[in-house]
Formats: structure tokens, sequence, C-alpha cells
């Protein structure tokens, strides 16, 4: 995908991916919790702090080949 | 005698492997401080971690999941996964001017690139300021991990300088290669050591699900996004992600460490691993913190000190329905390894920036790079010597205002960062908008920090946003106000 191969791209997906972890929304509610007892936003960091080395992954792909 | 017996194979091995790297040497001065800019994978990842994570990790760590709970976690471990991204922002580019023009330090190659030797001075001076007493506190810690291992058998003190001539001894002969082979192995012992403290509490209490719902039972306080003690408000969660980004490239010891990858590729895979390594490793030492409560709840009590609960890893580990003495000893010993690979990092560094920004030319540091200079070699280990001996009179004498600047080291290395970035990225850079950008942000920030300015200027954020604000409009600002100067990096071209 062409997308993918632009800084840009890559910028705004850490801008979001830091905007995502500002999930003040989530403070107000009461805690819930899931699997292991352990609390809901413990997974949903997971899945942000996951994402965090794919992208670096992916952008280091892209670095690696910048007119591919 | 089981402890001693612990910590003596683990200091031996500790030796060994420095020696290992010693032998490996090519007795070059960039063999030296950067082991010929020759590292593999496997060394960088485990470095930049062992490097990064303190014994605040094993100590600080399950201490802040007693006081705060389990919103201490994500903090944490985002921030520190997204600080690798500053490794390809700033990284990149280091490694390819370190290649191409043979730079060593940070404030070296802020200097060359800007060609200002005021503006490197200026960066090697806060730095230093910065990064002194944070290197200098820690044999502080040693001393108080050793004394209570040997149950007050080995004064404080002795503990101090003992644990500072190991380091010594392998820092002084095999400079980086050592630091980076020790990194290796303290880094494992870190890893490991940390999940069998886990498992040894969670067995203890019945489960990690029967440990949560308990906790969640008895202290539900400590699952809330505020933390338990209240020190999260929306602004400080939003300062704090942001603090790890720009702090830990600038940390000296860090930085050096984007010199010494044997290429980009390696480089890149060190900032995709050091990006995964805080979602596995920071839950342990929260969740045995918050697990601590169990097992003893009145550490907070208004009786105890604020600092007591910074010792909950060892406590647990003392308790000999938890642990047997003997693997209480060796869990502890990976408390030693966080110190102790963070400390060489930093001596060697600090020893580096010395040396090289501040005994010789940069034409000298070019011929040095090239030909085994052996002078600032021998320079830089009678300034490991120097450092070392700094260290221990301030463990000594413990002055108060050493720990209030090492509380302010982060913020104050974080506010180098647009400087660096900019000197990187942008060719208009000016020089003397980056001095007073340094400048004008740190004064700031020692200004808040001391109390000489109202914290409500802060806005309730962090003093590191406003401070961060104005280095970034100082610069940006200066830069295109004073005549172009475009820097010097043909390479980025």
């Amino acid at each position: 995908m062409p997308l993918l191969k632009k800084p840009f791209f890559w910028m705004f997906f850490f801008f979001l991916l830091f905007f995502l972890a500002m999930d003040f929304w989530q403070w107000e509610q009461s805690i819930q919790m899931g699997r292991g007892n352990f609390p809901n936003y413990f997974y949903y960091f997971l899945i942000l702090q996951l994402c965090i080395p794919i992208a670096i992954y992916g952008m280091s792909k892209l670095i690696e080949n910048p007119k591919s | 005698m089981m402890i001693y017996l612990i910590i003596g194979v683990y200091l031996f091995i500790t030796l060994l492997t420095g020696f290992i790297g010693y032998n490996q040497s090519k007795n070059t001065a960039e063999d030296y401080f950067l082991g010929s800019r020759g590292f593999g994978i496997l060394i960088m990842f485990f470095t930049f971690i062992a490097t990064n994570f303190s014994a605040f990790f094993f100590l600080g760590f399950p201490g802040e999941g007693y006081r705060t709970g389990f919103s201490y976690y994500p903090m944490m471990a985002f921030g520190t996964a997204l600080a690798a991204v500053s490794f390809f922002v700033i990284g990149i580019k280091t490694w390819k001017l370190g290649q191409t023009k043979s730079y060593v330090t940070a404030p070296e190659l802020i200097g060359g690139e800007t060609q200002s030797p005021p503006l490197k001075i200026v960066y090697l001076l806060v730095m230093v300021f910065f990064t002194l007493p944070y290197m200098a506190v820690q044999p502080i810690g040693a001393g108080i991990i050793i004394n209570e291992l040997t149950h007050g058998e080995v004064p404080y003190f002795v503990g101090c300088a003992l644990l500072m001539f190991f380091i010594v001894v392998y820092v002084f002969v095999g400079g980086m290669r050592s630091i980076a082979i020790t990194d290796m192995i303290q880094g494992i012992l870190m890893f490991s050591l940390m999940f069998a403290a886990l498992i040894l509490v969670v067995q203890y209490l019945g489960g990690i699900s029967k440990a949560n719902a308990e906790v969640y039972d008895k202290f539900p306080a400590l699952f809330s996004r505020e933390g338990a003690n209240g020190s999260f408000t929306e602004k400080k969660w939003f300062s704090m992600i942001l603090l790890w980004l720009f702090c830990v490239p600038m940390f000296p010891q860090m930085f050096m460490r984007f010199f010494i990858s044997k290429d980009l590729k390696t480089l890149k895979q060190s900032a995709v691993l050091y990006a995964l390594v805080p979602t596995i490793l920071f839950l342990p030492p929260v969740l045995i913190g918050m697990y601590g409560h169990l097992v003893y709840p009145d550490l907070l009590s208004e009786a105890a000190s604020p600092k007591v609960a910074d010792k909950i890893l060892p406590m647990l580990m003392n308790n000999p329905e938890i642990a047997s003495p003997a693997f209480a000893a060796i869990i502890m010993t990976g408390a030693l390894a966080a110190f102790m690979s963070t400390l060489d990092s930093q001596l060697l560094a600090l020893s580096t920036m010395l040396t090289r920004d501040v005994f010789f030319s940069k034409k000298e540091n070019e011929t040095a790079a090239k030909d085994g200079f052996k002078n600032q070699v021998w320079i830089s280990r009678l300034i490991i010597i120097i450092l070392a001996l700094i260290a221990l009179s301030i463990a000594y004498f413990k002055p108060s205002s050493i720990f209030a600047i090492v509380k302010m080291a982060f913020t104050g290395l974080a506010l180098l960062f647009p400087v660096t970035f900019a000197v990187l990225h942008w060719k208009r850079t000016h020089p003397t908008a980056a001095i007073a950008s340094i400048l004008s942000a740190e004064t700031l920030y020692i200004c808040l920090s001391l109390g000489w300015l109202p914290k409500s200027i802060t806005f309730g954020f962090d003093a590191l946003i406003p401070c961060l604000l104005v280095a970034v409009f100082v610069l940006v600002g200066g830069s295109l106000l004073f005549p172009k100067k475009e820097l010097n990096h043909p390479i980025l071209e």
C-alpha cells in the first residue's frame, strides 16, 4: 500500500497511539475486571503497547527501502 | 555463608565477562569507547535495556506498585515503549554521522554539526550536571542492598566501595566491550530473576487471578486510574508519558549506544525489541508491589516513612514462607545487576565526554578514532577512577542537594531533545538559538523546581511541558531571526 510508505503516515500513527493512551474517558467509569482478574484497561494498553513495536518494524522497513 | 557465596559468584562472573570483553579489544580509542562500532543484535538489545533499567526497576517499581497501584504499569510501559520511536528519530542519523565523521559523544556531534564550540560546551555542561549526581547516587543503592542482603554484617559503605571497585576494574580494562558483554549477563539476570520473584509471590498467594481478586476486594483503590495515592491527574499522565520519549535518548550512556551498532539494520531491530520489552518486563515488579499489600498492609501508615515501600521486594523475598534465604539472595543479586549495568555505562559515558570534549580538540579526536591514540584511553581511565572516588565520597556523606539534582535529572536531560532533533533534522538550526533554547529552558526548569517561580504557571502539567515549549519556541524563533547558517551534514542530504 503506497500510504504505508509515507513517513507522514507513521508520524500520524504514533500520534494516534499517543492520544489513544490519553484514555481519559475511561477514567470516570468504574473499573471492570477482565480475564485473570486484571482490569480491562490492562488489555487496552496491552494492545496499544504491542502496536508500538509492530509500527516501528513497519517503519523500519519503509526507511530501509524508501523507494520501493 | 550462602549469601556471601552467592554475591561472590555473581561478582566473579561479572568480572570474568568483563575480562572476556577486554580480551577481544583492539587497543584503540574507538574500540575502548565504542567497541569499534561493531556490536550485533544480541548485545545491542541487552545493552540498551540493561543500561536504561537501573536499580529503580528492581526496587522503585515494586515500591510504586505498592504506593500507586496498577495504573503505574501502563504509564511506565507505554511511555518507555514509545521512547523506542526516538531511537529512530535520533538514533539513525546519529549512527550515520558517527560512521562518517567518527563522532563518539553527543556534545561532539552537536558541536561538530553546528561548528559551534560554545554550543558543544553548553550541551556538555548540561549533560554532566544532570548525569554526574545521578551516577553518584548509584553506589548508595548498592551499599544498602549489600547491607540488607547480609543482614547488616557488611557495613553500608564497605558494600558501596566493594561494588564500585569491581565496576571500575572491568570498565578500566575493557571499556565499552566489557560493559556490553556484562550488560548481556546482567540483562538476562534482571529478566529472569524478576520473573522468578513474581512466580514465588504468586505461588504463595494461590495464583495470579486469586491474588488480583483479593487485592481488588481489599484495596480497590490500587486499580484506580488516578492511583491509590491520587498521584496521576490527566495532565500529569500526559506529561509523564511524554517525558520518556524525550529523556531516554538524551541520557549520555544511551546516546552513545546509537554509535555502537554494527549496521543500521541492527539498530532498527534493537528499537523494535526495546519497544517490546517494557510490556513484558514492567508487569512483574508492579504486581509484586501490589501483592505486597496482602502480606505487609501497613507500610504506608503514618508511622512508616514513605520510602519503606521501596523495600517491599526484599521484604517479600526475606519472608521465609515465600522464599528460602538462599533463593532470596539469588533474586536480590538481580538488583545488584540492575544497579551495576547502569553505573558502569554512566561511568564510561561521562569519562568519554570529559576526555574527548574537554581535553582534546576536534582534530585530535578525529586522529584518535583512526590510529589507536592511546593518550585518550589513559586519560579516560584516569577520569573513571576520579569519578568513582567522587561517587564514593558522595555515597559516604550523602549530601541532600545531590538528591535534589537527581530528582531533576530526567526532565533536565529531556530539555536537550529539541536542540538535538533540530541539529539532526533542520538545516536552518542556528547555534546561537540552540544555546539560548537550552539555557532558557533549563533556567526555567531550575526556577520551577526550586520554587523560585510559582507552580501555577505550569497549569497543572509537569514542569517538563512549559519548559519544552519554551525550548522549542526559542530555538525555532531564534533560528528564523538569526542570519541563515546551514548545518554541516552532507551525509544526510
